[in-house]
């Protein structure tokens, strides 16, 4: 699947019942567990200005405080390599793990590590690769797309995910039970401890890059995370550019907002710090400790209007809230940038062209920028997009020509009236005792009456009568 | 009041063309509360359209037209959050002062010229302007007589738009007005959610519109009302064309209607109603202002 599918892709998942009750119950649970926990702070808003400044004040610095972090981690002797594209990316990371012999890496969550197709990449090349966190788990072995930055196998029912397990796991005994989230947990765990401790690399994402320490953070729920980053001997994290913030002070305040924005949490079971291999001051970690920095085109959302864009923590509060992303699905984005922001931040990675549906794709209801912890005006970034899509004429042609008939019509009242005299005489043709239910053929109107009918418009104008 | 002040209603482009009695009831409200009343015959739309379609130009030709018409005015009104939100929040981004101008991928989106000092006078205006409820409620202090005993004992549901929620945050006024009328109002359950309306989004995605437009269709349902308010047109002919299509009769008016036609014991027909033939009753006082 990709970008722009988007329309195909969300139809079907409106058609998909299994899908529309989970969706609608699992962003009700993260938005009453949001409620409750900003509800528990005594000025969320004084935390939300605290948190835009922060990220602001490291994107607008990110040249300096990305050379302080590469010299910190490469103190605490850690490796940095800047990619420029995903090909790059899932091609270093695949030589790293040749260079260190790999035959089993585990990964725990990165979003990024789907951005760049890293699992992909690495069937391709016969080396096997493990998710261990339980949903990126059932994601992988069901082939499908993570439905959800945080929740990435909601799409999927505790009945599917027995289904999945019995089909997958060759040594599964036929009567052992797997009815319970407990049971399934379990039987996941069975399996991927020994894929933990035997494995030869372990792949994690970031959270933060901390440039005064040149540490990496990472918050999980499962404890994945630790594992994987702490068993195998070497340990590689793939992120990206914007996750910089310049102290430890700065991160621990942006975890504040992060757990309770994305799960309601003061704080996840879960927070790791990694600063650097096994051979300096503490003397833990991994033997080989590298971090990739991807850009990925996001340069170019720094040189613009789009800037805030980058401020982005992924919390995902945005897609709980918004009403596309609560019925489509994350999948239906056709990658790893899914819901509002990912929305605006897709252009920039995948082309206008390409994204173009996202950008529309937004009622611009504006319930995002009020949740968003870090105060990105993410609608108002979709309208930037929007305006360089216009600009591109990347927007359907049939919309174009609307657009074209609404300008012309703009340009004086007269010729204003004109047009709207003549929707409304069309419109009132099909008008029944008030109600309009179709219009033929009449095209840039019709798409409303393929789900509703339309109230019929006045006999009389307003200005009809003013006349 | 001692000279009047003049009060600018701005008719918004679906009240215009699909209920021009909110208009109508606006004026005599307004005027009820002693104000001179104008309209601007030359004024078309508030530029959303264009705005959120990423016609930047478009939009600023259409408010700019708005800045001039509009200009001697003590206030302006419109009886939308939706436009309302749209001059508040995005006019000062349309003609930004010189330090704020900002680039899109190396395009210049400011230019306009200079000489008009756009950026001062859009300031001015949307100082101005003001969502009609909320001019209602809390620049004039409005009194609705008491219209619960028109009401009877007939269930109102009121259904706030995103923009009275968050754009021009004025959801509070119509709770007020209402509440001084003496009529309660149910909320419905998921009030913050957007009815899946989004202007030109239901044309290009009527799929996705509908199945969010169906979960509001449900709470209103499920507070079985005889009336829904809102105050705003654009929710409500979606809401109601979803609805009839539902096979679910609800009456919906707009708020300043409602508060118009009961108070003053009018009879208006609810949207998506009309009779056979011609014998529709028009409120009697439906003489524009001039
Ligand atoms: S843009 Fe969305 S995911 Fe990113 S920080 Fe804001 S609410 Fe969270």
């Amino acid at each position: 699947m990709s970008v722009e599918n988007f329309s195909a892709a969300a139809d079907k998942a409106i058609k998909n019942d299994g899908l529309q009750q989970r969706l609608a119950h699992i962003t009700h649970e993260f938005i009453n567990k949001r409620q409750a926990a900003v509800n528990a702070v005594p000025d969320w808003e004084a935390w939300r200005v605290a948190g835009k400044n922060i990220k602001q004040h490291a994107i607008e610095h990110l040249d300096i405080y990305l050379e302080e972090f590469e010299k910190n981690l490469t103190n605490a002797g850690g490796e940095l390599h800047y990619c420029q594209t995903g090909e790059e990316a899932a091609d270093k990371i695949l030589r790293i793990c040749q260079q260190h012999k790999a035959q089993l890496v585990v990964k725990s969550k990165s979003m990024v590590a789907e951005e760049i197709n890293l699992n992909q990449h690495f069937a391709k090349n016969n080396i096997k690769l493990v998710e261990t966190d339980l949903g990126d788990y059932i994601v992988q072995l069901r082939g499908d797309e993570p439905a959800h930055p945080i929740a990435p196998a909601l799409h999927v029912g505790k009945a599917m995910v027995a289904e999945t397990f019995r089909q997958e796991h060759k040594n599964l005994p036929r009567n052992r039970p797997l009815e319970s989230i407990g049971d399934l947990m379990a039987e996941a765990r069975g399996i991927l401890r020994k894929d933990f401790l035997t494995a030869d690399v372990g792949i994690t994402g970031a959270n933060f890059l901390v440039a005064e320490s040149g540490s990496v953070v990472l918050v999980t729920n499962e404890g994945n995370g630790d594992l994987v980053s702490t068993l195998p001997p070497v340990h590689i994290v793939v992120t990206t550019i914007d996750k910089i913030v310049p102290t430890l002070y700065d991160a621990s305040h942006l975890l504040r907002l992060l757990c309770r924005s994305a799960t309601g949490q003061p704080i996840t079971s879960y927070a790791s710090f990694f600063t650097g291999n096994n051979q300096t001051q503490d003397g833990d970690g991994a033997i080989a400790f590298h971090v990739l920095l991807l850009n990925n085109n996001r340069t170019q959302l720094l040189a613009d209007d789009l800037r805030p864009a980058l401020s982005c923590i992924k919390c995902g509060a945005c897609l709980n809230h918004c009403p596309v992303y609560q019925t489509v699905g994350g999948a239906s984005y056709g990658g790893a940038q899914m819901g509002p922001i990912g929305s605006a931040i897709a252009p920039a990675i995948s082309g206008i062209k390409r994204a173009n549906d996202l950008v529309f794709a937004s009622t611009l209801c504006g319930r995002c920028d009020d949740v968003c912890p870090v105060k990105i005006p993410i609608s108002h970034l979709l309208r930037r997009q929007r305006e360089w899509s216009f600009l591109q004429k990347t927007i359907a042609p049939q919309k174009q020509r609307w657009l074209k008939y609404f300008r012309r019509a703009s340009q004086s009242p007269k010729k204003f009236r004109h047009a709207s005299h003549a929707v409304r005489r069309m419109l009132r043709f099909y008008n029944r005792h008030g109600m309009i239910k179709n219009i033929g053929l009449f095209p840039p109107a019709r798409p409303w009456f393929a789900k509703k009918n339309l109230p019929s418009p006045a006999k009389k104008s307003f200005f009809d009568k003013v006349k | 009041m001692s000279s009047q002040k003049k009060v600018g209603l701005f008719v918004t482009c679906l009240v215009d063309m699909f209920r021009p009695s909110v208009a109508t009831s606006a004026i005599r409200l307004l005027k009820k509360c002693g104000f001179a009343v104008v309209v601007s015959p030359r004024q078309t739309c508030c530029g959303q359209v264009a705005f959120n379609n990423g016609d930047r130009d478009t939009a600023r030709n259409i408010a700019r037209e708005l800045l001039y018409e509009f200009h001697d005015c003590d206030y302006i009104v419109a009886p939308s959050a939706s436009c309302a939100g749209m001059v508040v929040k995005n006019y000062g981004e349309l003609f930004p002062h010189p330090d704020r101008a900002g680039h899109l991928f190396g395009h210049n989106l400011y230019h306009f010229d200079k000489n008009e000092d756009l950026p001062h006078r859009a300031d001015g205006f949307r100082a101005k302007f003001y969502e009609l409820s909320d001019f209602l409620y809390h620049v004039v202090n409005f009194q609705p007589s008491n219209i619960a005993p028109y009401v009877g004992d007939r269930k109102i549901s009121y259904h706030d738009s995103c923009s009275s929620l968050r754009d021009t945050k004025t959801f509070i006024a119509a709770r007020g007005l209402l509440a001084r009328a003496g009529v309660a109002a149910a909320n419905l359950a998921d009030a913050e959610a957007c009815c899946g309306f989004g202007g030109s989004f239901t044309t290009d995605f009527p799929n996705i519109s509908a199945s969010i437009t169906d979960k509001k269709c449900d709470d209103i349902l499920s507070t079985a009302p005889d009336i829904l308010l809102s105050a705003d047109l654009g929710c409500l002919l979606h809401l109601v064309g979803r609805l009839s299509r539902r096979g679910a009769a609800v009456e919906a008016f707009h708020l300043i209607e409602f508060l118009d036609e009961q108070a003053h014991s009018q009879f208006l027909l609810p949207l998506g109603k009309e009779l056979n033939n011609a014998a529709q009753k028009t409120p009697a006082a439906q003489q524009p202002a001039k």
